[in-house]
């Protein structure tokens, strides 16, 4: 269901993204950013879901608030002539390396599990 | 249960739909503004490309600046020889009255002599007349509009019966014009006895002299041609 929901989703906006109008330069790199801390939340989402502690406000929370901080902060950066979206990339691509290093350590441990099982079922099958 | 996962799919729906459009838009933006050069240079490229342009400006700026300073040495020389070219005109100008192909004007004296059916006047009383006049510092003489220059033939054909002034024909009431000091013309025209008036007047030509302020002599309407004269050396 969760599965569907998001390949329909992704396909409603490919067409959407497709056909919305080009936004001006200067914005589109603060799209940029709110992007990556929205794509930072979606792996997060992610993780915790997997350790089975997906909680959709803090989710919610996370990928609007994210954006929205990021965003600002960038805008800020701007006005101080700091780079802050640098720092804000920085911290959300490490942190998605993180999340994604959780879900690869958690499929790799349950590919383990089931190779062990197997050769346990063997094992019993031909004792 | 059941109705969380459902909300939760509906969000995730539309979460995904966001994100995906808004990821997709950017793609869009970028690859257009890949293509659109300036906007999409890193700043040291911008840097660059400043730089370049700097040093275009400055080298275009020399140019400019010598070429300003050429524009100004030909405008002197322009000047130069518009002023020596105005000095020419003048001096040209003073040639041409001189020589006798300019229009004149000035105080002078007006004879006009009337052919009698006693007495007509010949080519060389005219001749007479004029070295008269020249010799009273006359500037310019014309007979009946035709300039006297330093060419001019003044001759008789037929037996006197023609008269012809720089190769033209002229018949009377002859009008001798000339320029000069009214006062110089006076004294050697109407000279007692010997002058050309009282001469002519006594032997029974019939003539009328009168000095005016204002005399006008035309230019002198042909070529001035010297065929076989060289300047020497």
């Amino acid at each position: 269901m969760i599965f569907i929901a998001i390949i329909l989703g992704c396909i409603i906006g490919i067409i959407v993204g497709n056909f919305a109008p080009v936004i001006s330069y200067t914005y589109s790199a603060y799209l940029a950013i709110a992007i990556i801390a929205s794509l930072d939340s979606v792996f997060g989402g992610v993780a915790s879901s997997l350790n089975k502690r997906f909680d959709m406000g803090v989710f919610i929370s996370g990928f609007f608030g994210n954006a929205i901080l990021a965003i600002l902060l960038a805008y800020l950066g701007e006005r101080l002539n700091v780079d802050i979206y640098l720092v804000s990339i920085f911290v959300f691509v490490s942190r998605m390396f993180n999340n994604l290093a959780i879900i690869r350590r958690y499929y790799l441990e349950k590919f383990r599990n089931r190779r062990t099982k197997e050769v346990k079922e063997t094992e019993n099958n031909t004792k | 249960m059941r109705k969380d996962k459902i909300t939760i799919s509906i969000v995730i729906f539309f979460v995904s739909i966001m994100l995906v459009s808004s990821m997709f838009i950017q793609f869009r933006t970028v690859e257009k503004t890949n293509s659109m050069g300036i906007e999409s240079m890193r700043e040291d490229e911008l840097r660059q490309e400043i730089l370049n342009w700097k040093t275009k400006y400055n080298e275009v700026d020399e140019k400019i600046q010598s070429n300003k300073q050429k524009i100004e040495e030909y405008t002197n020389t322009i000047q130069n020889n518009e002023q020596s070219s105005e000095l020419l005109d003048e001096e040209l100008k003073e040639y041409n009255m001189l020589v006798g192909k300019t229009n004149v004007v000035g105080e002078g004296v007006v004879l006009n002599l009337t052919d009698t059916p006693e007495q007509s006047f010949s080519a060389s009383n005219l001749i007479y007349l004029v070295n008269e006049l020249k010799y009273a510092g006359a500037e310019a003489i014309s007979i009946n509009d035709q300039r006297i220059i330093n060419s001019t033939d003044i001759v008789s054909i037929n037996n006197n019966q023609y008269i012809l002034v720089n190769g033209e024909r002229i018949v009377s009431p002859y009008e001798v014009k000339a320029i000069g000091s009214k006062e110089q013309l006076d004294n050697i025209l109407n000279f007692k006895n010997e002058g050309f008036v009282p001469y002519y007047k006594t032997n029974g030509y019939t003539l009328d002299i009168s000095f005016q302020s204002n005399v006008r002599i035309p230019a002198y309407n042909k070529e001035i041609v010297l065929k076989y004269v060289k300047e020497e050396g």
